[in-house]
């Protein structure tokens, strides 16, 4: 059986042997673990627990779910996965754009890369082939300049680029891939990866004209009806009309710091007096200018603003939530305008910006307590802007901060300052104010994140219920349903957004109708299951145990503040319904689990 | 029966309705949320289109149309918002 969907050709790239093969990827393990997340966890798993980051044992994972570069809703996404410089266990990281679409429309389901170059080296990928290329002419720049380098080269139609800034060549460990200047696979150190090997960027030339074949084109039409449906009545995503797409994921600013769910000042508060400031309605009303969007997708919640004069004069995008607080209200900045500069600044040296700006405040919070003497003031944004300069380049204390924030709290003096699961900092919702994502950034397999249980969905937006957010009972078991479903968005790879007016019989009739797999909603749930035990496995045999599904202490013993105030994160007793959810010893996942899950024989 | 002083903010949506970000209301006391809302709709016809999605915080934490409100609280109007 050919699957739909599928270009069925997996591009191996040996970067030492300058030799490049092509496989036709294997039926059961598609079928198993869907593609995208699922396929390259997958993959890290068989290459082995036992390899370093920064080896050419590491493989570095392009790759494409089924759904990819179709007319199905939102379809535009692409994930890399690799073993992370930051934390050491498996890390998957979206970008979403138009390189995924072009990658499918290349003739593609993923390029994966093992070894290194000896030289700088990025790669042309068109009609099914990969070919290598000296990169020495790019290798210094960073994004803005690799990309316009590119284009006069090869022009901009039905072109992406895929590309690393100095950060990712300076193994920054929290260096990020960014494609279309501006959208990243931000989280992990991906990048890292990528400049370890030599490898710059990734050009993709893919036309629109070669859209995957689904397995039954009507059912399809149909599935895709019903979907896009559903997201343009939908009350959050009605394109121009749902709170995502008039005001992009800033429009949380204002929710969670109501709830006082809002980290401040590195975690030292959860409400925030200038959060107003920072908000999607605020920018909307002062610098907003466009509204982006990424192939197939009719929501737009991407914001481009521009700042006219000043010394932060920028045009850019996107004033994201994450980026909004972690470079705002977590160092105690209210400047809207040098935040946008911030965040531009962050595309284009190729950074995440959740962890620059946890690098950031903890040297605040450093500064404060004397234990450095640098004298870094708290919502400084000159400061600011002129550290995260120093991170990108690695020069001064940023090469001390480019090791994440947890390396630099350590080297400060005490590494309980940064907010940090597994070595990555939390995102931008406090476990004090939020119950679920205590659990949820504890148990993530990637490091501290909120997007591998979304738990918000039910906490603030009351999707699929509305539970609260100051309980914590039931939230064990609500994350488990969330981190599946999620991987299975993250698999076919379509945008996580869908779920806000999709759900699980929308992802069944589009997967069965593109795929021709014979699959119901019980069965899909069973492979997000599948996907996310496999990277907890693969995290057990890194030496990762429960031990490691941990808070910081300021969230389980200080209180927050507002309406969070008395309140710490109740993680040990949600922790104990979560294991049990899952069927988990201590964190740990028993053989037989494995078995029953077809990851092992 | 005397008056109190409730602070009420706008997000999303209802700022766009209402035209305003946050105002201080009088009500008479006792007072609950469902008396606050017909204040609000009667004062800003506009967020009527939005009313039924709209949902209520008072100082930080969910509430229903009925719970009591008291000098000095405030009342946020929080449409359907979505992000990462």
């Amino acid at each position: 059986m050919t699957l739909g969907g599928y270009a069925n050709r997996i591009a191996r790239v040996d970067l030492t042997q300058g030799k490049v093969d092509y496989e036709k990827p294997n039926e059961d393990d598609l079928k198993k673990y869907i593609g995208g997340r699922g396929l390259g966890v997958k993959y890290v798993l068989d290459n082995g627990p036992k390899v370093e980051p920064f080896s050419e044992e590491n493989i570095l994972c392009f790759m494409l779910g089924p759904l990819v570069g179709s007319e199905v809703t939102m379809s535009g996404r692409m994930a890399v996965v690799t073993k992370s410089p930051l934390t050491g266990t498996v890390t998957d990281s979206h970008h979403g754009g138009w390189s995924g679409a072009r990658l499918r429309w290349a003739g593609f389901d993923g390029v994966v890369f093992r070894g290194k170059a000896k030289k700088p080296t990025f790669v042309y990928i068109e009609n099914g082939n990969v070919s290598l290329r000296d990169a020495s002419h790019l290798w210094g720049k960073n994004v803005h300049d690799t990309v316009k380098a590119i284009t006069q080269e090869y022009g901009k139609q039905d072109l992406s680029v895929v590309t690393i800034g100095q950060a990712g060549e300076k193994l920054v460990r929290f260096a990020a891939i960014v494609n279309e200047n501006d959208r990243a696979s931000g989280r992990g150190g991906t990048g890292a990866v990528m400049g370890w090997k030599n490898l710059k960027c990734l050009v993709i030339k893919g036309s629109i004209k070669n859209k995957p074949t689904p397995a039954r084109p009507e059912e399809l039409r149909k599935a895709v009806a019903t979907a896009n449906t559903a997201i343009v009545k939908g009350a959050v995503t009605a394109p121009r009309n749902g709170g995502l797409s008039v005001y992009g994921t800033n429009v949380l600013m204002n929710i969670v710091n109501e709830i006082g769910a809002l980290p401040t000042k590195n975690g030292q508060l959860t409400q925030f007096e200038h959060a107003d400031k920072l908000s999607g309605e605020t920018v909307k009303e002062t610098i907003l200018v466009n509204d982006p969007t990424c192939h197939a997708c009719p929501v737009a919640c991407k914001k481009e603003v521009e700042v006219k004069d000043g010394k932060y004069k920028v045009r850019m995008e996107s004033t994201e939530y994450e980026s909004m607080w972690s470079l705002g209200a977590n160092c105690g900045c209210s400047s809207k305008e040098a935040i946008a500069k911030m965040i531009e600044m962050t595309n284009d040296y190729g950074i995440d910006t959740i962890e620059t700006g946890n690098c950031l405040s903890v040297t605040m919070e450093a500064s404060e307590r004397g234990l450095i003497s640098e004298k870094i003031q708290w919502g400084d944004p000159d400061q600011m802007i002129d550290l995260i300069h120093k991170i990108g380049r690695r020069e001064g204390i940023g090469d001390t901060l480019a090791e994440g924030a947890w390396r630099a709290a350590k080297s400060f003096g005490d590494q309980g300052m940064a907010n940090q699961v597994k070595g990555q900092c939390i995102p931008a919702y406090d476990p004090r104010g939020m119950q679920g994502m205590g659990i949820g950034y504890a148990t993530s397999n990637r490091g501290a994140c909120h997007l591998r249980g979304y738990t918000p969905a039910s906490e603030v937006l009351a999707i699929p219920q509305k539970t609260d957010p100051l309980g914590w009972e039931g939230k064990g078991k609500l994350l488990t349903i969330f981190q599946d479903l999620h991987a299975i968005s993250d698999s076919f790879d379509i945008c996580k957004f869908s779920a806000f007016s999709e759900g699980i019989g929308e992802y069944v009739a589009q997967y069965v109708a593109m795929t021709g797999v014979q699959i119901d909603a019980e069965g899909l749930m069973k492979v997000g299951e599948r996907i996310y035990n496999a990277e907890r496995y693969y995290n057990n045999l890194c030496g990762f145990t429960g031990k490691d599904d941990s808070l910081p202490e300021r969230f389980l013993k200080k209180s927050g503040s507002g309406p969070a105030a008395g309140h710490v994160c109740d993680l040990d007793k949600m922790k104990k319904e979560y294991y049990e959810a899952r069927g988990w010893i201590e964190g740990v996942v028993p053989q037989q689990k494995l078995r029953d899950l077809q990851i092992i024989a | 029966m005397t008056d109190i002083s409730v602070q009420v903010v706008y997000f999303g949506k209802a700022r766009e309705a209402a035209k305003i970000s946050t105002e201080i209301r009088s009500l008479s006391s006792p007072a609950d949320v469902k008396q606050l809302l017909s204040d609000v709709l009667s004062a800003y016809p506009a967020l009527a289109e939005i009313r039924h999605i709209v949902q209520i915080l008072v100082n930080g934490r969910w509430a229903s149309e009925i719970e009591g409100l008291k000098d000095g609280d405030r009342v946020a109007l929080v449409p359907p918002v979505g992000g990462g």
